[in-house]
């Protein structure tokens, strides 16, 4: 078809273009998986957090239960004997010369693994209690498949008791300082003048203040017989209002570029309120930055929390998270002799690790055409 | 302020827009910037008139102050800006009104709207396009959610968009520069208003969508019937466009013609200089003439008229102390200049 010269400015009428085939988040879904790393790291958060909520189910005992006999117990070895699945009891005794317990395996006999046991009381979800486990032994014999500590509790049951409190602390905790910094960079970017003056001013303060000082002021503030839950939301505050800071800045940077716009010049010239303005405007268009900001902030959350409790100001025992199984692995003792306690520092990493990777994979999606 | 309607004197053709002496000043640290200094023009209704001048002469101010836009800091003295929505009605001074009152709010893109230069800061990446278009369509005329869908589907295909009802549904970032100028003109258009002020609105556009975008603003107008007053600098864009022009320096409009006059009849030196200044394809000899030094300072003040310490036919004791008044030099064509050589 011969092209018409004096037609051409309208020809694009009635061509029909591949435009606005893709929608946005498919443009997002299809950047973040690219990248392998993020996904990989996604998989392993969605994993560990499924796992979170099913931990008393899969725990085989309660997280605080003692057993002299299996005090500093290894890990339990595994076979099948019979056809079935079995762990072997313990001799334990004693080496009078370096003070510890030698834990012979007894090979004849056996304690076969049993599925879907009765045990130890919880409330699975918080709500429904029941008494099912998915694994135990015979009652009078322990099964410790990643060992057990000083007192013979079982590090496996730990982990994943301590997982509730370590993995949502810190989310909770980003959360809550999400919160606190979007509304207060919002306000500080969208008012400006006196406002944004003082907010910043108050933002710097708070800033110059060492971390780790105000948090161990903070955290030797609190009562110490306190129950867990009060205890475990008072650590999930001090780390929000320490957090709120640096988001409340980025927020406000993007919210005064924002609030220059046309867009929301329009806005303001057609008699816009306040909060139409920046609930339509401001935060729809800031909310990408908000939220990577924010899954980069969890890692840095998780950190804290176990830092606090390492020092022994976090969370307390009976209670217990990976910062306070941290705290029972510094001896030189734990790591020479009974390197599973190190555990929890792996499992540490693995999550901060998988945070960060997906956190980057996030940052990368949600602006695909960069 | 009172928003009591002034009766104007009667004039004899049919205006639009007719802007008497505004003067708008802005009050900044450094000092006083005289934006406009009493600046006078008409819009004839139907017709696209062209304002055209260097940066920093005030076009881009006089668009925004029939829309009551000027940033707070810029203050209006004085002047009227005549606005008459109909042939034959009742003219009413736009600056009568609040600029945040209600009734500016009615005229402001429902008979008056707007386009700017950069349609890519003026979208809201959040939204669709459809929903941008229907906001003001909401606004100004039709509560109703299929109907203000409806309109925006039809204005946006009145812009000559392939295929509206999925181009409806597009975010800014899904469409080329020339499609987001078109997007944006629909937006401008959705109300059918008596006046569009395009600020430079090709300027970030390659010169092929340029012409397509002029080509379809100049069919819509004739279709619509909507006058347009063309702000730029492109004095090829102006001969292309605009039916009449007025050339404007430094806060002031220095000569108003007809777009054939301005070419060919250039009666102010500044009009001259800028016409030879314009590269022509082909000519390969000689330097391309340039305007002698440069746009004064916005804080100073120059005494007589504003252009003779550049005029190269500046007369000694007459232009740098008097300032020229409007002449009229064609009655007919209404070929106005200000320049002592034709008073």
């Amino acid at each position: 078809m011969a092209v018409d010269a004096t037609q051409l400015p309208h020809t694009t009428a009635t061509h029909v273009e591949d435009v606005g085939q893709i929608p946005q988040w498919q443009l997002m879904v299809r950047r973040f998986r690219k990248s392998k790393l993020s996904v990989g790291g996604m998989y392993v958060l969605i994993v560990m957090y499924v796992i979170m909520l099913f931990s008393d189910f899969l725990a085989p005992y309660e997280h605080n239960r003692l057993d002299s006999n299996y005090a500093w117990g290894p890990p339990s070895q595994i076979a099948i004997v019979d056809g079935k699945l079995s762990t072997f009891a313990l001799k334990q005794t004693l080496d009078t010369e370096r003070l510890q317990w030698l834990y012979v395996v007894d090979t004849d006999r056996p304690l076969p693994i049993q599925f879907f046991v009765q045990g130890y009381e919880y409330r699975f979800l918080g709500i429904f209690p029941s008494k099912l486990h998915f694994y135990g032994v015979e009652e009078g014999y322990q099964v410790n498949l990643l060992g057990a500590d000083k007192d013979g509790k079982d590090v496996l049951s730990r982990l994943l008791k301590g997982s509730q409190i370590s993995l949502t602390l810190g989310f909770v905790g980003v959360v809550i300082s999400v919160i606190i910094g979007s509304i207060v960079g919002t306000a500080s970017g969208y008012f400006g003048g006196s406002i944004d003056n003082m907010i910043q001013r108050v933002i710097e303060l708070l800033r110059s203040f060492p971390d780790i000082p105000l948090f161990l002021s903070l955290a030797a503030a609190l009562p110490q017989n306190a129950p867990v839950e009060i205890r475990f939301f008072m650590i999930t505050m001090i780390i929000a209002v320490i957090g709120w800071t640096g988001l409340a800045r980025e927020v406000r940077g993007k919210v005064m570029s924002y609030r220059n716009a046309d867009y929301t010049a329009a806005s303001v010239a057609a008699g816009g309120s306040h909060w139409h303005i920046i609930t339509r405007h401001l935060i729809p268009n800031s909310l990408s930055h908000i939220i990577v900001v924010g899954t980069l902030a969890i890692p840095a959350a998780i950190g804290s929390e176990t830092a606090l409790s390492f020092l022994g100001l976090g969370i307390l025992p009976p209670a217990v998270s990976w910062g306070v199984m941290v705290r029972d692995a510094q001896t030189i003792e734990a790591i020479t002799t009974y390197p599973w306690m190190l555990l929890p520092v792996l499992v540490l990493i693995i999550t901060v690790l998988s945070f960060y990777l997906l956190g980057d994979g996030i940052r990368d999606a949600v602006d695909p055409y960069a | 302020m009172t928003s009591q309607p002034t009766t104007p004197t009667t004039t004899a053709t049919d205006d639009v827009v007719r802007v008497e002496d505004l003067q708008v000043n802005f009050y900044t640290q450094l000092g006083v910037v005289r934006a406009l200094n009493g600046v006078s023009f008409n819009i004839p209704r139907g017709k696209v008139l062209g304002i055209v001048g260097e940066s920093g002469c005030g076009k881009s101010i006089t668009g925004m102050s029939i829309m009551q836009l000027v940033a707070s800091v810029g203050k209006t003295e004085g002047g009227k800006i005549l606005f008459n929505e109909s042939a034959g009605g009742n003219p009413i001074n736009i600056l009568d009104y609040e600029r945040n009152s209600p009734e500016m709010r009615k005229i402001r893109g429902n008979n008056i709207s707007m386009i700017f230069q950069e349609p890519m800061s003026s979208l809201n990446p959040c939204y669709t396009i459809s929903d941008q278009i229907e906001e003001a369509i909401r606004l100004h005329q039709t509560e109703d959610k299929v109907e203000s869908r409806k309109r925006a589907i039809e204005v946006l295909t009145k812009v000559g968009m392939p295929n509206p009802d999925r181009i409806a549904d597009s975010f800014p970032h899904e469409l080329s520069g020339g499609m987001r100028q078109r997007a944006m003109i629909a937006m401008a258009l959705s109300c059918t208003p008596t006046l569009l002020i395009a600020d430079e609105p090709t300027t970030a556009l390659d010169v092929t969508t340029e012409a397509n975008i002029l080509d379809l603003m100049r069919e819509l107008q004739s279709e619509i019937g909507t006058s347009i007053m063309f702000i730029t600098h492109n004095m090829g864009v102006v001969a292309q466009m605009c039916d009449e022009v007025a050339v404007m320096y430094l806060g002031r409009v220095v000569e108003r013609a007809t777009v054939d006059d301005i070419f060919y009849e250039p009666r102010h030196p500044y009009t001259i200089a800028l016409l030879q200044s314009i590269p022509r394809l082909g000519r390969t000899k000689g330097i391309l003439a340039s305007i002698e030094g440069s746009v004064p300072d916005p804080y100073s003040r120059v005494t007589g008229c504003p252009f003779h310490p550049r005029c190269p036919v500046a007369i000694k004791g007459v232009c740098d102390t008097i300032l020229p008044e409007e002449t009229i030099v064609d009655a007919a064509k209404g070929h106005t200049v200000r320049c002592h050589l034709y008073s």
